[in-house]
């Protein structure tokens, strides 16, 4: 089993599993790049650093892709098809203790910057979740959004789309 | 990465792309309410440049107004709301009017209504349809103009070329309201084959006038093409009794959903006219009390009735299936 390590901001170390990583497609992209899948290139010798995921991070990013090892990687923006999906019970499961903190948060910038789409869109998904069937003052207080608007404005916003129930 | 994370807002400070996701999955309802959470994200949510969720309306109308255009909006048939006047000022307070004020002109109005909600018919009343009017339009819906088009006493430019507007357009049905003699002259034989070459199954040309210079015969060439409408209302194609006849039979072989046909009849058409339909391949019979004839074909569930109205307007109506739910409500209304 061929083992590549990368290297989270804070200079922690995390072998990974050669299979795992086509889930990331920044991360594919440098082991193109970088020869790393050649017989004759020692992949052990060449960390891959990733100055923009903290180590906690990149540990819950493992984790979830050793869950979803050999998941078919999505390709290309498919919004069309957006409302159909679900959110798996043991991601919702993995997602849930951090949703409403910076963890979760930083997850989904990292499955951004990594480009893996599956986790990109059920973290995302599974935010969106949390904005359904609220107000706007119930979702600002629960993700701890100050209120910017004035009375007016909000009179104005709601003016604005009154009619188009 | 996490220092930018110090406050308890953290949602704020995702990355636009990231947030734009998350909202993606919203539907209509939820992203209204996004607007009142913050500034960002309302920016975010009333943004042009990604393909934000719709709410479905009925039709989006642009009508003329005493020398002026107006803008209005319909969820439900005769329920309309206006939208746009330029002649309305800003701070109009009237909410019984169901008036809504949108800065700018016609055309950002259009664009600010299409963004939020999709609609599925866009009538133009007694407008002036031009060139210029046609690339506004087109680059307001972004290319991506309702599927369904009524025009209603419009009045075309002469360098307009409305049969090339509707094939650019993709309008898969078209409706045609007090056509005048020139645009009737457009919907000739040749654009009803184009504008099935397109893939359209829907077209409707009404007109105010009985007879007209414009008016045409079908060649039977064109038989198998109607055959591909589902509703084809050509009041001045002018059907004589032996295409009809051929019509028919071919019908019976190629229709393979409900269709409504309405077409003129060059002469009245009787019991005795249709007498060739009692052979051995078909038969044929007259509705008591009206001018309906139903002919069946044997062996087949398909069903045809052909009804004669006033000023000869031929209605023939073909039923996929004997039991449809269509066929049963019609014979039920006979009787």
């Amino acid at each position: 089993m061929v083992l590549i390590t990368l290297v989270s901001s804070d200079e922690q170390n995390f072998p990974v599993e050669r299979e795992l990583l086509k889930q990331s497609g920044t991360i594919e992209t440098l082991i193109v790049n970088m020869n790393l899948d050649d017989e004759d290139t020692d992949a052990a010798a060449m960390p891959i650093p990733l100055p923009n995921v903290k180590g906690d991070v990149l540990e819950k990013v493992i984790q979830w892709m050793e869950h979803h090892k050999g998941d078919p990687v999505k390709e290309g923006d498919n919004e069309d098809n957006n409302a159909e999906i679900v959110v798996p019970q043991w991601d919702d499961d993995f997602f849930k203790p951090a949703m409403y903190g910076s963890k979760h948060l930083e997850l989904t910038v990292a499955a951004s910057y990594l480009d893996i789409k599956n986790l990109l869109t059920l973290s995302c998904k599974a935010i969106s979740n949390t904005f359904k069937g609220k107000t706007g003052p119930q979702i600002r207080e629960e993700w701890g959004v100050p209120n910017e608007f004035t009375p007016e404005e909000e009179e104005a916003i709601r003016k604005e789309n009154e009619w188009s129930e | 990465m996490a220092s930018i994370f110090g406050d308890k807002d953290f949602i704020s400070r995702l990355p636009n792309d990231c947030l734009i996701s998350i909202l993606s999955f919203l539907n209509p309802s939820s992203l209204d309410v996004i607007e009142y959470v913050n500034q960002k994200l309302r920016n975010l949510a009333i943004h042009k440049g990604w393909k934000r969720p719709k709410r479905a309306k009925n039709e989006i109308v642009i009508q003329q107004v005493q020398q002026r255009q107006v803008l209005l909006v319909t969820s439900q048939v005769n329920d309309y709301s206006l939208i746009w006047d330029p002649m309305i000022p800003m701070n109009f307070e009237n909410k019984k009017s169901k008036f809504v004020y949108i800065s700018g002109s016609l055309f950002n109005a259009i664009e600010e209504m299409s963004f939020k909600f999709a609609f599925q018919k866009l009538k133009l009343m007694e407008v002036h349809l031009d060139n210029s009017f046609s690339r506004n339009l087109q680059t307001t819906f972004h290319g991506d103009l309702p599927s369904s088009l009524e025009l209603v006493r419009t009045t075309t430019s002469n360098t307009f070329n409305l049969i090339e507007f509707l094939i650019d357009t993709k309008i898969r049905t078209f409706s045609f309201y007090g056509a005048k003699t020139y645009e009737v002259s457009l919907f000739n034989e040749d654009f009803v084959r184009k504008f099935s070459g397109a893939g359209n199954t829907r077209l409707a040309i009404y007109r105010y006038f009985k007879e007209s210079e414009y008016s045409w015969k079908p060649s039977t060439n064109l038989l198998p093409v109607i055959c591909r409408y589902t509703t084809l209302h050509l009041e001045h194609m002018i059907m004589i009794k032996a295409i009809l006849e051929e019509l028919i039979p071919m019908a019976f072989k190629l229709v393979e959903k409900d269709v409504s046909w309405y077409f003129t009849m060059d002469s009245q058409l009787d019991e005795n006219e249709l007498a060739n339909f009692n052979n051995g391949q078909f038969s044929m019979e007259k509705r008591t009390g009206c001018e309906v004839f139903a002919i069946k074909k044997k062996m087949c569930q398909k069903s045809c009735e052909i009804t004669i109205g006033e000023n000869n307007l031929l209605i023939i109506k073909f039923y996929s299936n004997l039991n449809s739910d269509a066929l049963n409500k019609n014979i039920r209304a006979l009787m």
